[in-house]
């Protein structure tokens, strides 16, 4: 009875374990079914064929029992262990890939989780980027100061609204064009030497107080400031900041122009005294030296040379009065407003003004107008004209024909009017310091009075512009008068 | 006669005042000649003629400051580039109409100057001039 137990206890756990290792194959087998790709396969399979097998031996120990078929399960044995050991060769044989692949897995896990870091990083950084890009279109569309980007060459990228108000252009009116077209003319050559500077990394920013000229044609004067960026070595674009300092320009010139002009009130009151006490109170007091040397007696050819000094001396004041008159007159600049002259027409009323003397001397005249007018007193632009083209036919050189030039260029905001001889000349080494004051005179033999030069000056300087001498003995004279363009700021 | 002074220069533009000066010169006979240059250039190259022989050139010179073609500034500079052979012993006034500060300062400038007067020129003046050269002499 016992023995019979444990025969079918040992048949039932043959039969429950052939039924479960015959699972394991079909199991194997569905799963590789179901997956599309499947590495190492054929272990798969010689594992299921060597399950299947084993389950096979168990079939048959359990089937013994009945039918002897000990052939068979020993058939069974031996077909079960090739392929066991079929498998573990093939197993050996496949153990390098095998573990390759794990350890690429492992390492792909590691690249995924850097990736995923790094995605969140950078998510991060998008939205610190956005903030910033936020920030900055906030500065760039509301910002009072100008704001504009510039290609290398010079064309505006973008501009703010400030920079559009400030120079009175539109957007894409202003997109349209490059910073060189709307630049002051004065102002260009400093602001392409900076540009310059930058595009050869000489500099990284700079600043610069420059004009532009608005749509409308006038003039806005704006503190400049300029950086450069750099992409892979290369410069990519500028960014410049323009801040309007019209006002403050406007101011700063009105209060330099009046203090010009206090300093020429002074210097033209110390030249007032000077005049006064030289050429007034030297004449007057000759008089004075006269009547008391006359109350004394003295021989009568003496009398006689004195009293017929008498006209003279007297006609001297009257005549320094007179100057002096015209000098405060040029001054104060009494009813001598300024209109628009052609320096044509000046040109041609000092022409027909010139002493008949003069106008035999037959004098060789080049005109070259650039300029062609100038705001001005016309009198005295009248009467700058003839005086100076009166003194270069005047110091003629003996025996030689006047060849005159006159012209007139634009420098600098000035008008320059230029009035060159092929005269006598003038020893500026001498004289250079008091040509144009009053009296003064340098050449004997010459009917000089030293008025004309003076005044001359005088009506240069009321209007706010200067006069320059340039000169060589035998040689010729060049007078520059310099006369503010007064049409620009 | 006992003479002062051997020969004394006027040198200016004025017409009137260098009839008056010389008369008062030979009047109150302290000087023996009086030699007149009418602007500062005549006077310059006077000077520069005689620089052998200054004995013959003026001990006293009446200098004006306005003159045509060369001031009295001018000449000073010029005067004093002049190497007057021997110990060629002057003394220089500046007589003039101008009274400013400015011309008054300019003047002390020049070591060579001794003296200031503003125009006009009275005989009482000269003698006073005259005196002081005695007190330097």
């Amino acid at each position: 009875m016992k023995d019979v137990l444990n025969s079918s206890v040992s048949i039932v756990g043959d039969l429950l374990i052939w039924v479960a290792l015959m699972a394991i194959p079909f199991i194997i087998i569905r799963f590789i079914a179901r997956r599309r790709e499947v590495r190492f396969a054929r272990l798969y399979y010689f594992f299921a064929t060597f399950i299947l097998a084993c389950g096979a031996t168990y079939f048959l120990d359990a089937l013994t029992y009945w039918i002897p078929v000990y052939r068979l399960s020993a058939l069974a044995r031996a077909i079960t262990a090739i392929i066991s050991w079929i498998t573990v060769f093939y197993l050996v044989r496949q153990l390098p890939y095998a573990t390759r692949a794990l350890k690429a897995r492992d390492s792909l896990e590691v690249e995924i989780t850097a990736y995923k870091e790094a995605a969140a990083s950078q998510q991060i950084k998008n939205i610190l980027a956005q903030e910033s890009r936020q920030l900055f279109k906030n500065v760039f569309d509301h910002s009072p100061v100008g704001i504009a980007l510039l290609n290398p060459e010079g064309r505006w990228l973008n501009v703010n609204a400030s920079t559009c108000e400030m120079l009175g252009y539109s957007k894409e009116e202003l997109l349209k064009t490059s910073f060189q077209a709307i630049t002051h003319p004065d102002d260009l050559a400093t602001d392409m030497a900076y540009v310059g500077q930058m595009l050869n990394g000489e500099r990284e920013t700079y600043q610069m107080e420059k004009r532009y000229i608005r749509k409308d044609g006038s003039i806005v004067w704006a503190l400049l400031s300029v950086s450069l960026t750099w992409q892979e070595g290369k410069p990519a674009f500028f960014i410049s900041q323009l801040t309007d300092i019209t006002t403050k320009k406007r101011l700063l010139m009105e209060v330099e122009t009046k203090n010009a002009e206090l300093e020429n009130h002074l210097s033209s009151i110390n030249e007032f005294n000077r005049i006064v006490a030289h050429n007034l109170r030297g004449p007057a007091s000759s008089l004075i030296n006269m009547s008391d040397y006359l109350e004394k007696g003295g021989s009568d050819a003496d009398r006689d040379f004195l009293l017929s000094k008498v006209k003279d001396t007297s006609m001297l004041i009257i005549n320094t009065l007179n100057d002096l008159t015209q000098l405060l007159e040029i001054q104060l600049r009494q009813e001598k407003q300024s209109s628009v002259c052609q320096f044509r027409d000046a040109l041609e009323n000092s022409l027909h003004m010139l002493d008949e003397e003069y106008k035999k001397a037959a004098p060789v005249i080049d005109v070259q107008f650039d300029v062609e007018e100038i705001s001005f007193p016309k009198p005295y632009l009248d009467s700058i004209f003839y005086n100076l083209l009166s003194n270069a036919i005047k110091y003629r050189q003996r025996g030689k024909t006047p060849i005159i030039s006159i012209g007139t260029t634009a420098v600098n905001g000035h008008v320059v009017l230029t009035v060159k001889d092929n005269g006598i000349g003038i020893d500026l080494q001498k004289h250079g310091h008091e040509i144009f004051k009053y009296k003064k005179v340098f050449h004997k033999g010459y009917d000089s009075n030293g008025v004309g030069l003076f005044l001359t000056r005088s009506q240069v300087e009321s209007g706010n512009g200067r006069i320059e001498v340039e000169s060589a003995i035998n040689e010729g004279s060049v007078f520059r008068v310099y006369l503010p363009k007064n049409n620009l700021l | 006669m006992n003479y002062k002074l051997s020969t004394a220069g006027i040198i200016d533009d004025d017409q009137i005042y260098q009839l008056v000066m010389k008369r008062t010169i030979e009047q109150s006979g302290l000087v023996k000649d009086v030699l007149q240059f009418y602007d500062g250039e005549e006077a310059i190259n006077y000077f520069k003629e005689k620089q052998q022989t200054p004995e013959a050139l003026p001990e006293l010179i009446l200098l004006d400051i306005n003159m045509p073609y060369m001031d009295g500034w001018q000449f000073l500079d010029e005067f004093i580039k002049i190497p007057f052979k021997g110990d060629y012993k002057r003394i220089i006034y500046i007589v003039t109409s101008s009274s400013t500060t400015e011309d008054q300062n300019r003047a002390k400038q020049y070591e060579v100057v001794s003296g200031y007067h503003v125009k006009p020129v009275t005989k009482d003046m000269f003698e006073q001039m005259m005196q002081s050269i005695g007190a330097i002499a």
